[in-house]
């Protein structure tokens, strides 16, 4: 294994926290939309920016961290994926801007009119983020992003069959994954009528959103029947990992085993992600730039690896010290808490 | 090239200017433990925090425009490393614009919190600190 490999497998953990981390807050901003009218749903996005509030966009430090690695460590990957795929890449961070604006503005609102329009602004963008990032993921995966600069159709490239699949996906895990981790944030708010309207969400997304990831593998198979071939061949693995955690987590909702189903669900996700890099590697950019190619300078590399083992040494704790506080802060659902 | 001559300048004043005003507060404490006491210390303090921001700005203007035509010195220029896919001024209409709307958005937010100050706007920030009791 070579360093470039090492850091590969950084770049796909790093890409695992930031879906199930920052997938949870785009998902939680999705339930925010159809949470219903201001009234009915006042309570659920109360629970739902409290639950977000405590780690409000630390999780995009991930995403930051793919696209420096992915930069620093394969460069001509980058050029090519940045050139490309500008058009999806802008509407993301457009996306992740205007939603951080509008939830903070939202909280500082005094007229219901403000609020819904922050609020509408919030949502939408939640539901269009992670959709572009999916389609993003959908246009390498289906090789439509050529090594060379600008080599690739700057619309086709993202808006075909795969990478529509792949955005859907994407939408769809962000609004599964937070309404299983919304559940257990529900039961600790000691919200029992929310905690039902979760479970349900999540049950009813979970199957959903499963039977929609397998159903469509057929428009993989029509339109990237070379990806298609490798998920069943050597990725099956980790295909067939997630559809078990997928049913496993189903159960576990249905059982009330609300904080496990968190680890469940999550490598339901996860294996989803890891399924598509095993699908492709040692090929960073199908057809042919593979990540020995694409790596750059070996000095390079080797600074970059012990940059990051410094940095992780810093930052997990930090992190770690983060979740822990909110998570095991009572939280207050309706009135703020008093001040004085 | 004037530009960066300006720019450089500009950043150069306002940080020994942002210095003095330092020196102004510190002087004052050290003679009797409390603010200077005119009112110009206050308009100079309340110019401080936009002069700061100018100061960063001109910084960018003289590291950005000094650096042309390169865009890594010597060795690319920016006309080589543009992306030469179709639309990128339509994307930066837009970024532009969107910006515009935030900068607004941004004013007005920061007004109201002026006129109400315990409205906490971050949600990490939802228990404000009691900012005046017990004076």
């Amino acid at each position: 294994m070579t360093v470039a490999d090492v850091l590969l497998g950084v770049l796909l953990a790093g890409l695992t926290l930031y879906t199930l981390l920052a997938g949870a807050d785009f998902g939680a901003g999705i339930w925010d939309l159809f949470a219903g009218g201001a009234r009915r749903g006042a309570a659920r996005r109360e629970l739902i920016a409290h639950s977000i509030g405590p780690v409000w966009e630390a999780n995009h430090v991930w995403l930051i961290l793919v696209i420096t690695l992915i930069w620093t460590t394969f460069p001509p990957a980058f050029a090519a994926f940045a050139s490309t795929l500008y058009v999806p890449l802008t509407l993301a961070a457009l996306g992740i801007i205007g939603r951080g604006a509008a939830f903070a503005f939202r909280k500082a609102s005094h007229t219901l009119a403000e609020q819904r329009l922050y609020g509408a602004t919030f949502a939408i963008s939640s539901v269009a983020t992670p959709f572009f990032l999916g389609s993003i993921v959908g246009a390498v995966a289906s090789g439509r992003v050529p090594p060379g600069i600008a080599e690739g159709d700057i619309w086709r490239s993202w808006l075909n069959p795969t990478s529509g699949y792949a955005g859907l996906l994407a939408i769809g895990v962000c609004a599964y994954l937070a309404a299983v981790y919304l559940i257990h944030d529900a039961r600790r708010a000691g919200a029992a009528d929310l905690v039902a309207q979760f479970r349900r969400r999540a049950l009813i997304t979970g199957v959903v959103v499963g039977a929609g990831a397998a159903a469509g593998l057929a428009v993989v198979a029509a339109d990237a029947p070379d990806l298609f071939a490798e998920l069943r061949g050597r990725a099956l693995v980790l295909v067939l990992l997630s559809f078990v955690a997928g049913i496993v987590s189903l159960v576990l909702i249905g059982t009330g085993r609300y904080r496990l189903v968190r680890v469940t669900a999550a490598l339901a996700v996860a294996a989803v992600l890891w399924a598509w890099g095993a699908a492709q590697y040692p090929v960073l950019l199908p057809p042919d730039l593979t990540v020995a190619e694409a790596a750059g300078d070996p000095t390079v590399l080797a600074t970059v690896l012990a940059v990051l083992v410094v940095g992780a040494l810093l930052l997990t704790p930090s992190l770690l010290w983060l979740f822990s506080i909110f998570q095991g802060a009572k939280p207050t659902t309706g009135k703020p808490p008093p001040r004085g | 090239m004037t530009v960066v001559k300006w720019a450089f300048q500009l950043m150069v004043a306002i940080g020994f200017g942002l210095v003095a005003l330092s020196g102004w507060w510190a002087l004052a404490w050290w003679r009797r433990r409390g603010p200077p006491r005119s009112p110009w210390f206050l308009r100079a303090a309340a110019l401080a925090g936009i002069a700061a921001a100018v100061a960063v700005e001109a910084g960018w203007v003289v590291t950005e425009v000094g650096r042309q035509p390169w865009i890594v010195y010597g060795v690319m220029r920016t006309a080589e490393a543009v992306n030469p896919a179709p639309g990128l001024a339509t994307g930066l209409a837009l970024v532009a614009a969107v910006y515009a709307v935030l900068t607004v958005a941004t004013v007005a937010v920061l007004r109201r919190m002026a006129r109400h100050r315990d409205e906490p706007v971050a949600p990490q920030e939802g228990v404000p600190e009691p900012v005046d009791s017990g004076r």
